[in-house]
């Protein structure tokens, strides 16, 4: 086993070692992984930390939760906004796909639902742009896009964007609800 | 309708007007060009001109917009390979006129007329080898184009649902040709009979890959859209302050513990005694505590410079400031123009003559409406400034 502490790092502050990724070393640490996913797998889970495998990414979770469920339930919900505000901007928004910011302001400035949706992404914004700088910056620090040409600020979703729709995949909604139509 | 006299005539009209056939060109999806901007900006307003390519049917009006004409469209677009109509209909006609040359060919008496129909046959052969093989391309790169770029799910769905109907219809017309080749002995078409049969099975495997990947990509759209809905279902129950009885997202949040919806831990650690103790670094560090924790004051470190007795004396400062306004209000009932009028203005204190302009600036920018900016200039010893009067 190699890079223990580098990949500590990473996944214990809830990161993600992507498949995809355009840095060779997060991507040379994934492939390393995969073949030994086993050996990494005991190592961690003696401290605590249960490596999981998704599609395209690792991450950590853990056997005991340190923070309460109402903290983890927010969280949740501030991403399940973030994720639909991009699948409205785009259905097909998914690991691989490219973006440029100013395409989700143009995309905002033409559609009423995603004006509203963005003005409702962060309190106390001042502008759509300032919106979407921020929406950009998160995604980011979360590694879900990384930028792949700086000169055009073209972006593409990497594979750690599964994670979050693995979760919206995972929730079951009850009968009644299903029944009910939604807008 | 006027037609061009010979080839040359085509190739100059089509050289000369390049600037205009490209602009409509490039804009063939979405009409802009009206008439009067046509002549304005790439005819040289030369009526005549415009004249011409109307007779000729390059160009035609659609709408008050000046439009490329259908068979200059097609022709450019097949020829640059950007088309988005895949032509069916071609390869059939190929396929009816090899049948009915190849019946001539039975008919004909001389070896001569037989020679002839034979060339044709030939001919068509090849085209029908062509157009297949670009029927294919064609199809290809509209069925990616369709899935990359369009960002209308029902829109999507539906295009890629005819591209699959073309695929169709190219492969019932590859075996239509596979069958007529077939119906004649062997060494009848001559050499170009295997090379065309290569292209056609090709273009049939060809088919058979797009086959499954329509299907990929349906399935996907299909994916995705579900996918897209379910996020707003959930987004409404959580707006709603539901979600936590109508979705299972609590127990899905006990059993999954994903690091990533915790808080970003920080990790301390103590350092060692040995290192402490035992270093000249470590012992600095533990000076450094040890004032610290003698003096908590002395942690929270001071930043820029102190303030001066100046800063903290109660004498008021006092600033000259001069008021627009009343300025202004003095202008306006003055029959002079403004410069001279600031110029001449006795202020209470003294004022240098670039902070009178910098008041002329900015009265002319602040009050315009007050004012009446006159076209005639003045000059003074060192600038040029328009003569500006009260309204």
């Amino acid at each position: 086993m190699i890079k223990t502490k580098e990949i500590f790092e990473i996944l214990s502050r809830g990161g993600f070692i992507c498949q995809d990724s355009a840095r060779t070393e997060n991507k040379r640490l994934y492939d390393y992984m995969e073949e030994h996913f086993e050996e990494y797998k005991a190592y961690y889970q003696g401290i605590g930390f249960v490596l999981e495998q998704g599609n395209g990414y690792f991450h950590f979770s853990r056997e005991e939760s340190r923070a309460e469920l109402a903290r983890r339930l927010t969280t949740l919900g501030v991403w399940i906004d973030r994720l639909d505000f991009v699948k409205t901007f785009h259905g097909g928004f998914t690991a691989g796909c490219r973006f440029t910011p100013s395409a989700i302001t143009e995309a905002i400035a033409a559609d009423v639902e995603l004006k509203e949706k963005a003005r409702r992404l962060y309190e106390g914004q001042r502008s759509v742009k300032a919106a979407v700088d921020q929406l950009m910056d998160d995604l980011l620090k979360a590694g879900f896009i990384e930028l792949e040409n700086e000169f055009e600020q073209r972006y593409r979703v990497t594979s750690a964007f599964h994670f979050l729709e693995d979760l919206v995949e995972m929730l079951t909604i009850t009968e009644e609800e299903e029944n009910e139509t939604v807008k | 309708m006027n037609a061009f006299r010979d080839i040359d005539a085509l190739l100059l009209a089509i050289t000369r007007e390049k600037p205009i056939i490209r602009f409509l060109f490039t804009g063939r999806k979405a009409p802009s060009l009206r008439q009067e901007e046509a002549l304005e900006n790439f005819l040289g307003r030369d009526e005549r001109r415009l004249g011409l390519l109307l007779e000729h049917g390059v160009v035609r009006l659609s709408d008050d917009f000046l439009v490329l004409e259908d068979t200059y469209l097609r022709f450019f677009e097949e020829v640059l390979e950007v088309n988005e109509e895949i032509n069916v209909a071609s390869v059939k006609q190929h396929i009816d006129a090899l049948c009915e040359n190849i019946d001539l060919w039975l008919t004909a008496g001389t070896e001569v007329q037989k020679g002839r129909f034979m060339a044709e046959v030939v001919r068509i052969l090849r085209n029908i080898g062509l157009s297949t093989q670009r029927n294919v391309i064609d199809l290809k790169r509209n069925i990616d184009s369709t899935y990359k770029n369009e960002r209308d799910y029902a829109l999507k769905r539906k295009r890629l649902e005819q591209l699959d109907v073309k695929r169709e219809d190219i492969a019932l017309l590859v075996k239509e040709a596979e069958r007529v080749m077939g119906e004649r002995p062997a060494g009848f078409f001559g050499d170009v009979a295997g090379e065309v049969k290569l292209q056609l099975t090709e273009a049939y495997h060809n088919l058979l890959e797009l086959d499954r990947q329509i299907i990929r990509y349906l399935n996907k759209i299909e994916a995705e859209q579900k996918l897209v809905e379910k996020v707003r279902r959930v987004k409404y129950l959580k707006d709603q302050l539901v979600w936590e009885r109508q979705t299972d997202v609590l127990f899905m949040l006990q059993t999954h513990r994903p690091a990533f919806l915790e808080k970003r831990p920080k990790y301390g650690c103590l350092p060692s005694l040995e290192a402490v103790t035992g270093s000249a670094d470590g012992l600095a560090a533990l000076k450094e505590a040890h004032a610290a924790l003698r003096h908590p004051a002395l942690k929270q470190k001071t930043v820029g410079l102190p303030l001066t007795a100046a800063d903290l004396s109660r004498t008021p400062a006092v600033r000259d400031e001069l008021s627009t306004w009343e300025l202004r209000s003095a202008f306006l009932g003055s029959s002079q123009d403004l410069m001279s009028f600031i110029e001449g203005y006795r202020f209470s204190a003294a004022v240098a003559p670039e902070n009178r302009l910098n008041l002329f600036c900015r009265i002319a920018s602040e009050y315009p409406e007050d004012l009446r900016i006159g076209p005639e200039l003045a000059e003074s010893a060192n600038y040029c400034y328009p003569l500006i009067y009260a309204r």
